[in-house]
């Protein structure tokens, strides 16, 4: 990507927040609501952190943190080891912010070409980058030439994921992207985010929609009440030692359940559950609509 | 300063007027203005088609200022903070172009909006004129010659009698266009610079009031003569008190044949006795002009220092707007812009108590301080708006005076592009400090 502030140092973590603080005050200075108490996270190179938490749990607060929309009270955060109002920063992040407030009398292309000269980019490269993107979120076509106003949300949002992606961003964040979408579009973007992640990007994905949550990040962070409450790689964080181990069997014929039941009950087990193997309703849905017509019935 | 994201503001700063029907909703108003107006007005210019003309320019152009000055400003107020309030802008803060970069990309997209309404407003008015005073609007406009300051210090010396501090009150009454006495059998002269090209010929403007402030003529002189003391004069006309006051002639150019400069001397000659004084502006009573250039070229100049008031405008919406929420940012742009307009009248005195007429206790420390605040306040609104203000634009052009082309470079410099660059840094950095929650 051709940016005039690309010349800040490689390497080290994209995200780098010690011990933030946020207080909310009043027009006379009074303290109201503590939003984050005391919040440290750290993202490296191709990381998919998820933040988790209720409403209200201070997650887009962080989130505004790191991106310098908001001081915080106290503590520091470095974006690739800078402040993030530094624009060599800012010019390798890409933000999706929780409500996507576009231009309305702008289309999807023209929003997508200004946003490209806010990042510095030339027009030829704008124009090929903002036509690659909205084919890749599925607004190419008549859709590229639309007012935004006209758009759902759901549309609105994917145009607002392309704009996120424009400048080709190390660090990439993800305030509730899948908002909005429909089950085909929340597909598309796990798939996009786990793509993001192996490519070697940072993301930071922020929801409070659990699956989502589970099916794509590598890392989760838990808050509550605007502190970490729990921290950490996800398949260790969600283990529960002692309580027994599940196996995934496939291939046993039928006939052969109840001896394999048995061995497992001689050997010590004291339950073993069984059921057939099921696929996500997600997966399910999304093959029906994928499915010929008259195939489905 | 990025110039790729002030051009993205740019164009969006364009757009986002037309889109959202902001300029749809000024073209019938604006067409009102230039248009419609002349079209009702019949009397308010003055007699004969010098006076259809006068009409035809000033009202209309007048009206259309006035509508653009409000749209820009309050456009101006609601781009940036109407952006912010409803959270449109918290991606461009996330972005690397600074908040210089953005302010500038508004502003400039909003004054390229400005030029061009205005430049169909003065299209219109130039067809109306053309079409109401068809002769007139063929004329020449009158470009006036400059007066000699440093005669006006001599002037002022010979008023003040040696006294230096009645001198100096004199030389502020003569700058400040105050009307000044000219008792019978006394004399006021003015001394004028001369073209190096003379014309075919100059004309002399003269009016007077009479001692009771009527405008009403006196007995006496008008003489034009070269600045070299007891050289006969180039012309000389009677003035009597049976006219109103006011006196025109044409004066050929070869009479000035070899001078660089030339007095015009008013002589009161009513009888001491019985007489009436006259008052004469320095300013304004006396005018020489000479034809120079057409009614097209004159409303570009005009149009060029309505422009630049038009962007300073802009500009302070602009800045308003990036430090208060859309309804407070259009109130505080709007109270600055009327105080801008207040600090030109005589209204806002000097600010020195003593001039509380009535007021019989000497004033106190705190109406002092307060008045020594007040006057510079006053004086530094002045100051921003001196260049537009001096120009005269508006005035000018309905009075067939050539708008000087230095004051309309000035008025574009510094109202147009200096003033609101100031404007735009201190924006910006309220813009870098604000938090988006």
């Amino acid at each position: 990507m051709d940016s005039e502030t690309d010349t800040a140092p490689r390497g080290g973590a994209a995200l780098e927040a010690e011990n933030l603080h946020k207080t909310f005050r009043d027009f006379w200075g009074r303290a109201r609501t503590e939003a984050v108490r005391g919040v440290s996270l750290r993202a490296g190179s191709g990381e998919v952190l998820g933040i988790l938490g209720p409403n209200g749990s201070g997650k887009s607060t962080t989130i505004k943190m790191a991106l310098g929309l908001l001081k915080p009270t106290s503590g520091s955060v470095r974006l690739f080891g800078l402040p993030p109002s530094d624009a060599r920063a800012k010019a390798r992040v890409g933000y999706l912010p929780e409500l996507s407030h576009l231009h309305p009398f702008l289309t999807p292309r023209e929003t997508l070409l200004y946003a490209a000269g806010l990042f510095g980019m030339p027009r030829r490269t704008a124009g090929a980058r903002a036509a690659d993107l909205l084919k890749r979120v599925g607004l190419d076509g008549a859709a590229a030439d639309r007012r935004v106003g006209e758009f759902s949300k759901g549309m609105a949002r994917r145009v607002g994921l392309a704009r996120a992606l424009l400048n080709d961003p190390e660090l990439v964040v993800l305030d509730e992207p899948t908002s909005g979408l429909d089950p085909v579009g929340r597909r598309e973007v796990k798939d996009l985010v786990k793509a993001l992640g192996g490519e070697g990007r940072t993301v930071l994905l922020s929801s409070h929609l659990l699956s989502e949550v589970q099916d794509v990040c590598t890392r989760v962070a838990v808050l509550v009440r605007g502190r970490i409450r729990a921290e950490g790689a996800l398949p260790g964080l969600l283990e529960t030692p002692g309580e027994g181990v599940r196996f995934d069997v496939s291939g046993l014929a039928p006939e052969k359940v109840g001896e394999a039941r048995a061995a497992l009950f001689a050997l010590g087990a004291s339950s073993v559950e069984e059921s057939p193997r099921t696929i996500p309703l997600e997966d399910f849905f999304l093959s029906l609509l994928r499915a010929p017509e008259d195939a489905a019935q | 300063m990025k110039l790729r994201a002030v051009a993205a503001a740019f164009r969006l700063g364009v757009r986002a007027p037309l889109r959202s029907r902001l300029v749809l909703a000024l073209l019938p108003l604006l067409a009102a203005a230039a248009v419609a107006l002349p079209l009702h007005l019949h009397s308010a210019g003055g007699e004969g088609e010098e006076g259809a003309l006068r009409m035809a320019l000033s009202w209309p152009l007048g009206a259309a200022f006035a509508v653009l000055a409000a749209a820009t400003l309050w456009a101006g107020s609601a781009a940036v903070a109407g952006e912010i309030e409803r959270k449109r802008f918290v991606s461009d803060a996330v972005s690397p172009a600074g908040a210089f970069s953005l302010w500038c990309g508004r502003w400039l997209g909003l004054v390229a909006i400005d030029a061009a309404l205005l430049a169909s407003v003065l299209a219109a008015v130039f067809c109306i004129a053309r079409l109401r005073a068809p002769e007139a609007a063929r004329l020449p406009v009158r470009v006036p010659l400059e007066r000699d300051a440093a005669y006006d210090r001599e002037i002022a010396a010979l008023l003040g009698g040696g006294d230096a501090e009645l001198a100096a009150a004199a030389l502020a009454d003569m700058r400040s266009g105050a009307y000044m006495p000219v008792s019978p059998g006394e004399a006021r002269a003015w001394r004028f610079k001369l073209p190096r090209r003379l014309p075919e010929s100059v004309r002399l403007d003269f009016s007077c009031l009479s001692a009771y402030g009527m405008a009403q003529g006196v007995d006496g002189a008008l003489a034009v003569r070269p600045p070299v003391p007891g050289s006969p004069d180039l012309a000389r006309h009677p003035l009597s008190k049976d006219g109103d006051g006011t006196f025109r002639i044409e004066i050929p150019g070869s009479a000035f044949a070899g001078l660089r400069e030339a007095d015009v001397v008013f002589e009161n000659a009513e009888d001491p006795e019985t007489g009436a004084g006259a008052l004469v502006s320095h300013p304004d009573s006396v005018r020489l002009t000479v034809p120079g250039g057409g009614l097209a070229g004159n409303l570009v100049r005009a149009g060029a220092v309505l422009l630049a008031a038009l962007s300073l405008l802009a500009a302070l919406g602009l800045a308003c707007g990036c430090a208060f929420s859309p309804p407070v940012a259009a109130f505080v742009a709007t109270g600055l812009a009327l105080a801008v307009v207040a600090s030109g009248s005589g209204a806002w005195t000097d600010g020195d108590p003593g001039h509380d007429h009535g007021a019989k206790a000497p004033p106190s420390a705190a109406e002092v301080a307060l008045g020594r605040v007040s006057s510079g306040a006053a004086a530094a609104l002045r100051g921003i708006v001196a260049p537009v203000r001096d120009a005269d634009a508006l005035g000018r052009v309905g009075d067939g005076v050539a708008v000087s082309p230095r004051a309309a470079v000035r008025a574009v410099a510094e109202c147009g592009v200096l003033f609101p660059l100031l404007l735009g840094l201190a924006a910006a950095c309220t813009l870098s400090r604000r938090e988006f929650p």
